[in-house]
């Protein structure tokens, strides 16, 4: 059981997110910037359901990131004008290529592990680059657009209509973060942490080490491949730069921010992180030198976290 | 047929030869110990059971199936469970969750992604027959990190029983312990073997610990065996007696 402040906090959270669209306006934000606040915060808790909770860190997401865009773009240009195909088949890409490259990576550790992520990221990256008949290239992939959604009764128009589209982006955002919550509390999830806690004790209680890094690393590239896909359809359009080795840093960095060790923490530090872009980038062309400022005093003075600083007040 | 049959095993590390052919039979409610002054291989021969490296030579049954080459992880599925010389637990999470991780991989569940409301019940109730056990009940909620090496000893031992083993292996459960806890763990582990019939290999540094528990001793020294038998026989036997007066001296 959560402690009943904890709760509040959670309660309050869901509540700001489902009601965004209409005070962000009031306080100078847009309803595309709340959305992308959600997709990147998607992506963050997704990694750092591998970072956070297994213990294990992977600098190469954006590569399932960007993978899921792509497919989720090209299948709308190409195939058939779906939203929904669009992110099943951009999902499956990534999601396949995580299983293939994390039973490759699994038996690194450390160091090793981040570095050959960033290096199948890069790998991709190329790909994306260099492939123009079919990606665009650097110009990115153009000439698609999400369409709307046919219910049986009624349709949904994400494209028209940018607040139709937020909460598009919310009931997605609500399914996989609740999924996630849920595999954290399981037996499984237990053995994830306990990997992150020990694991050589983990090892020596019959968890096969391997297997299960392997299995956390799947489906936090699933939730990450979930995310491209929605930043896909946010932009109607994805370019190379989704795949690389900096975007995934970002992942990173706003994990980081927001506090690992915590569950909602990611979505914290990916609303710094996208509002600081917004704001900043506005003003100056490098922004990035902001956030890199406010990264490192969080992790000097608040190494766990603006949530972790957040959650010491309230038990204190 | 032994629990545990060792045949003939050794381990090199470069040029040092640390365990030297090396045999061992443990009888099914066993509890034998393992002693020797440091350096003797005691814990190197106790990975090479548990599986955390194979040997250079020989060959270790379990149960009468060759798990030479099996990882840690299968070893433990077979029945096997052991604790380490320097603790080896979860210490940012509580007592109670520690002990929940084995118990949950006991139960066939480490790879269930959710939990029916029945099952839990089951698991909370085994979770509290731990607890209780191991004397840890008043601390279930506290972090194991914060408690003190006794009781994250006692976690570490009641964690390895969750698994609900046939082959314990304690490496040196009291060591670095004060008087009332090395008596503690002591009689925790005495409990054990008698209550449950539990087979036991236990390396141990505490001679009292040994003659109070052991019914049988193996002597290393330098890698080989150097005498083996009941504590009577062992504490009459001169070269282990010059073996750990020379260390001593």
């Amino acid at each position: 059981m959560k402690p009943p402040r904890q709760r509040v906090v959670v309660a309050v959270l869901w509540a700001l997110l489902l009601t965004a669209p209409f005070w962000v306006g009031t306080l100078g934000g847009y309803t595309e910037l709340a959305t992308r606040v959600l997709v990147m915060a998607l992506a963050a808790m997704a990694l750092n359901f591998l970072l956070g909770f297994t213990g294990t860190l992977s600098f190469g997401h954006a590569a399932y990131f960007g993978l899921a865009g792509y497919g989720a773009g090209m299948t709308i240009k190409f195939l058939v004008p779906s939203t929904g195909l669009a992110m099943l088949v951009g999902v499956a890409v990534g999601t396949l290529s995580a299983m293939i490259i994390g039973a490759l990576i699994v038996k690194l550790r450390g160091v090793y592990f981040a570095m050959v992520t960033i290096a199948f990221g890069q790998v991709f990256y190329f790909i994306a680059f260099r492939w123009n008949a079919v990606t665009g290239g650097d110009d990115g992939l153009t000439g698609w657009k999400r369409q709307p959604i046919d219910l049986l009764f009624t349709r949904i128009d994400i494209l028209g209509n940018d607040r139709a589209f937020y909460y598009f982006v919310l009931f997605v955002f609500a399914l996989c973060v609740i999924a996630m919550g849920l595999l954290l509390r399981s037996p499984f999830g237990r053995t994830l942490i306990a990997i992150r806690e020990n694991e050589r004790r983990s090892e020596f209680l019959g968890i096969p080490i391997e297997q299960h890094l392997w299995l956390s690393f799947v489906i936090s590239c699933f939730f990450v491949s979930v995310a491209g896909t929605l930043y896909a359809l946010l932009n109607n359009f994805i370019d190379p730069r989704a795949l690389r080795w900096d975007q995934s840093g970002n992942f990173v960095i706003m994990a980081v921010l927001g506090g690992m060790r915590s569950f909602w923490g990611p979505l914290v530090g990916a609303a710094v992180f996208v509002v600081l872009q917004d704001y900043v980038s506005s003003q100056t062309e490098n922004w990035m030198s902001f956030v890199g400022l406010v990264f490192v005093l969080v992790v000097l003075f608040f190494p766990r976290g603006v949530l972790g600083i957040i959650r010491r007040r309230l038990s204190a | 047929m032994s629990l545990l049959e060792v045949k003939d095993v050794s381990r090199h590390f470069g040029s040092l030869v640390a365990v030297d052919h090396v045999s061992l039979a443990v009888e099914p409610g066993e509890l034998r110990a393992v002693i020797g002054p440091n350096g003797a291989g005691k814990t190197t021969f106790f990975n090479m059971i548990s599986g955390l490296f194979p040997p250079t030579a020989g060959q270790i049954l379990f149960d009468g199936r060759d798990v030479t080459q099996l990882t840690p992880a299968e070893r433990v599925a077979m029945g096997m469970a052991r604790t380490f010389q320097i603790t080896e637990i979860f210490p940012e999470l509580t007592v109670r969750e520690n002990l929940r991780v084995p118990v949950e991989i006991a139960a066939g569940m480490r790879l269930m992604p959710w939990l029916a409301p029945a099952r839990r019940e089951t698991i909370e109730a085994r979770v509290m027959e731990l607890l209780a056990m191991g004397n840890l009940a008043a601390k279930a909620d506290r972090l194991v990190g914060e408690l003190s090496h006794g009781d994250q000893r006692a976690t570490e031992i009641m964690m390895a029983l969750a698994l609900k083993p046939r082959l314990l292996l304690l490496d040196e459960p009291t060591a670095g312990m004060g008087d009332q806890e090395t008596y503690d763990i002591t009689r925790l582990i005495r409990k054990l073997h008698r209550d449950q019939r539990l087979s036991i290999v236990l390396i141990e540094h505490d001679m009292r610990v040994i003659f109070h528990l052991a019914e049988r001793i193996m002597v290393l020294a330098e890698g080989a065996v150097l005498a083996e038998g009941t504590p009577a026989d062992i504490a009459a036997n001169d070269k282990v007696q010059a073996a750990y007066l020379g260390k001593a001296a």
